[in-house]
């Protein structure tokens, strides 16, 4: 699958996406963008203009809540609510569920395209 | 301009930034400012067009300036140039149109688990405000030009100016039901149910060491105001030193402190104390009424004379009496507010006295009292005579 099939896969599920970036705890915009920057292969470029409006859906939607702080420089962090990590949770199932049938449906067309090595030596 | 994308004339310039540049130096950068303001515009824009409120436009402004001073900081880490930096800051960024997103939602997320409302009353509300601007019948004979140019100044005199609407929309009354909720939500809660919009005034709450937006409410009521509700909600993160006031229809919460605020709390109404007190009415037509009807001419002159001359003499005791009276009625309105608060002990808030008319100028809550006050001496007054 090329990279650009992999990044259309994952903008259609950004807002999966982007809540999995809070599974390991609190994050701010920032590093919730550098995060995906840096994800799978080359990563998914998400502006700050794409992710500002998909965190404020979440946290309209309590699936994460934020809160200043001021402390050096002001810094929103956004962290999972019990909502957001049970909807976390039943998402990834669902997705892995679909992908492991996805796998099972695609594993024999792949098979075929391999070639046989009895070909191979001919 | 304003059409929700960020124009590239911004990258103009990057030369006329220092290397090394920091972030207090970027912020003072004129492709910066003109990034932010091209960005505010576009979320002003568009929270107007989806009834957002100013403080999610502040919100989203100060995400913007966070996310920017972390990606230029980083930029400086990895050494790059000044264009170089600012133009990968700009991608980081993204469009205005994207931001605006985040303003265009519909806001309708607390009719989930944690708020319920009751709009009966704002439906009544809006009922009465129908009412009262008029409703042409149906089957009316569709206006001439010159009745449609006549009419039109009236239906913008019958159109309430913004401040009206809001104090109908705070007078509206909703079912609470917050519990250990951020502010941040009450206010969300709030401007969904009562269609207000609110700005924040972060800067003086941060004065106060008052996290507004995220210090945790409880609300648990039926049927009350929104000006209530919102009242008990300052009380419970400010103690006392937040408030609200409303200006062209917003609502801005600040501290009870800015002199804004202040301003604002002043209100002059006159109240018509003349049953209350009284008034001596003018001697002359008395006496004129007391000797209508003599034959006699000069007798009838000295007559006159006589009861003007006593007339005055009692109307001076009467005026004199009055006077008292009303200074007394001052001493006892002024009982309706904290003692600091009249200018004579320095406060701003004042009564002054004018033939019974008693002119007020205090905060919307004394005169509440004051109103309260008056009823009961009133009252007082008719067991009195009934008695």
């Amino acid at each position: 699958m090329g990279k650009s099939e992999t990044k259309e896969w994952l903008r259609g599920s950004l807002d999966l996406v982007v809540l999995s970036t809070l599974a390991d705890g609190p994050q701010y915009g920032y590093l919730i963008q550098k995060k995906l920057k840096e994800g799978v292969d080359e990563g998914v470029k998400v502006s700050a203009g794409t992710l500002y409006p998909i965190l404020h859906k979440l946290e309209a939607d309590q699936l994460i809540r934020s809160r200043w702080d001021e402390e050096a420089r002001p810094r929103k962090w956004y962290e999972l609510t019990a909502l957001g990590r049970t909807r976390l949770t039943e998402q990834a199932r669902s997705w892995t569920q679909s992908a492991d049938f996805i796998r099972r449906l695609l594993a024999p067309v792949l098979d075929a395209a391999a070639p046989r090595p009895r070909e191979a030596q001919s | 301009m304003n059409d929700g994308k960020i124009h590239p004339e911004v990258k103009s310039g990057a030369d006329s930034l220092p290397a090394n540049a920091s972030w207090p130096e970027l912020e003072e950068w004129l492709p910066w400012r003109s990034w932010r303001d091209e960005l505010e515009k576009a979320l002003r824009k568009a929270a107007a067009n989806a009834g957002a409120s100013p403080w999610e436009v502040e919100e989203l402004l100060q995400e913007a300036e966070a996310h920017a001073c972390e990606a230029w900081e980083h930029a400086r880490k990895r050494r790059l140039g000044p264009a170089e930096a600012w133009e990968t800051l700009r991608i980081d960024l993204g469009n205005a149109a994207g931001w605006s997103r985040a303003l265009a939602r519909p806001n309708e997320w607390w009719k989930g688990k944690v708020m319920r409302r009751t709009m009966l009353a704002t439906a009544a509300a809006a009922l009465c405000f129908l009412g009262a601007l008029g409703v042409t019948p149906t089957d009316a004979p569709p206006p001439t030009l010159r009745t449609a140019q006549a009419d039109e100044p009236a239906a913008k005199k019958a159109e309430p100016a913004a401040e009206e609407q809001t104090a109908l929309r705070l007078n509206s009354l909703v079912d609470v039901d917050l519990q250990d909720a951020p502010m941040a939500d009450a206010l969300q809660f709030l401007r969904d149910v009562g269609q207000l919009q609110f700005f924040v005034n972060r800067q003086q709450l941060a004065g106060l060491g008052v996290e507004a937006l995220e210090a945790p409410v409880t609300l648990q009521l039926k049927r009350i105001k929104a000006s209530t509700a919102l009242d008990l909600a300052l009380q419970q993160i400010g103690g006392g030193e937040v408030g609200y006031y409303v200006q062209d229809g917003i609502v801005f919460i600040t501290a009870t402190q800015d002199p804004r605020f202040q301003e604002r709390q002043l209100e002059v109404r006159v109240y018509n104390c003349r049953d209350l007190l009284r008034i001596p009415v003018l001697p002359k037509k008395r006496a004129a009424e007391e000797v209508a009807g003599g034959a006699d001419a000069r007798a009838l002159a000295d007559k006159a004379l006589k009861i003007v001359e006593q007339r005055l003499a009692d109307e001076s005791t009467g005026l004199l009496a009055a006077h008292e009276e009303s200074a007394e009625l001052i001493r006892v309105l002024q009982s309706a507010g904290p003692s600091q608060d009249w200018e004579e002990q320095g406060g701003t808030a004042s009564i002054k006295a004018f033939n019974g008319l008693m002119t007020v100028r205090t905060k919307p809550e004394i005169h509440r009292n004051i109103e309260s006050l008056l009823k009961m001496l009133r009252e007082s007054v008719k067991d009195e005579l009934l008695n």
